[in-house]
């Protein structure tokens, strides 16, 4: 799934392990969402979207 | 999100991510050792390994979602090869397969087998995962 999550993350300056912290994943994790080799599940959507203030359908895309 | 005191930091996560490599050559150490020489020190070395890392896949949980989904692929063709395993302890089956069934149905053997196949799993999922 399509996101805009590497270039949120660009702009303010975190690496994928702070997003990580932030979001209780691992690096891993970060980077396979970023990738769209890993769709996260709805809690994860959930705590990604109230992270940058947006919608999870501003952040992730399902039409590509 | 609720403050969880045994939640694992960042460090712990990605050690116990790398940690996860060594299953794979313990695994394969332990059914070659078992093929080999049933005595070998090879044996209670990696056997330590396997047996230490699927009893704490009881707390697989602690993981994060992206690495649990990975356990669970490779969970999935561990327990599909057991499922093949089962079925050639038919007593028809054995009875087709005659002194091939003898490798087949040694407990051991396949239980390391299954080790290996689980692994195996986890690395292509983690690999093509990257």
């Amino acid at each position: 799934m399509k996101n805009r999550l590497k270039v949120l993350r660009a702009e303010r300056d975190w690496s994928q392990a702070d997003l990580g912290v932030h979001l209780d994943v691992s690096r891993q994790a970060v980077n396979a969402i970023e990738t769209g080799k890993h769709d996260p599940s709805l809690p994860l959507a959930f705590r990604i979207a109230r992270l940058f203030d947006m919608s999870i359908e501003e952040i992730f895309d399902d039409q590509f | 999100m609720p403050y969880d005191p045994k939640a694992m930091t960042d460090d712990q996560r990605t050690w116990s991510y790398k940690f996860l490599w060594l299953g794979l050559p313990a695994s394969i150490m332990l059914l070659i050792g078992l093929l080999i020489d049933e005595n070998s020190i090879l044996i209670t070395l990696s056997a330590g390994w396997v047996v230490g890392f699927f009893i704490g896949m009881a707390f697989v949980f602690r993981q994060d979602e992206f690495v649990q989904k990975q356990i669970a692929f490779a969970a999935n063709m561990a327990l599909s090869f057991a499922g093949i395993a089962l079925f050639l302890q038919l007593p028809k089956v054995t009875l087709v397969l005659g002194e091939a069934s003898a490798f087949l149905t040694d407990p051991a053997l396949i239980l390391a087998s299954t080790a290996v196949v689980f692994h195996v799993s986890l690395a292509f999922r983690r690999l093509s995962e990257r």
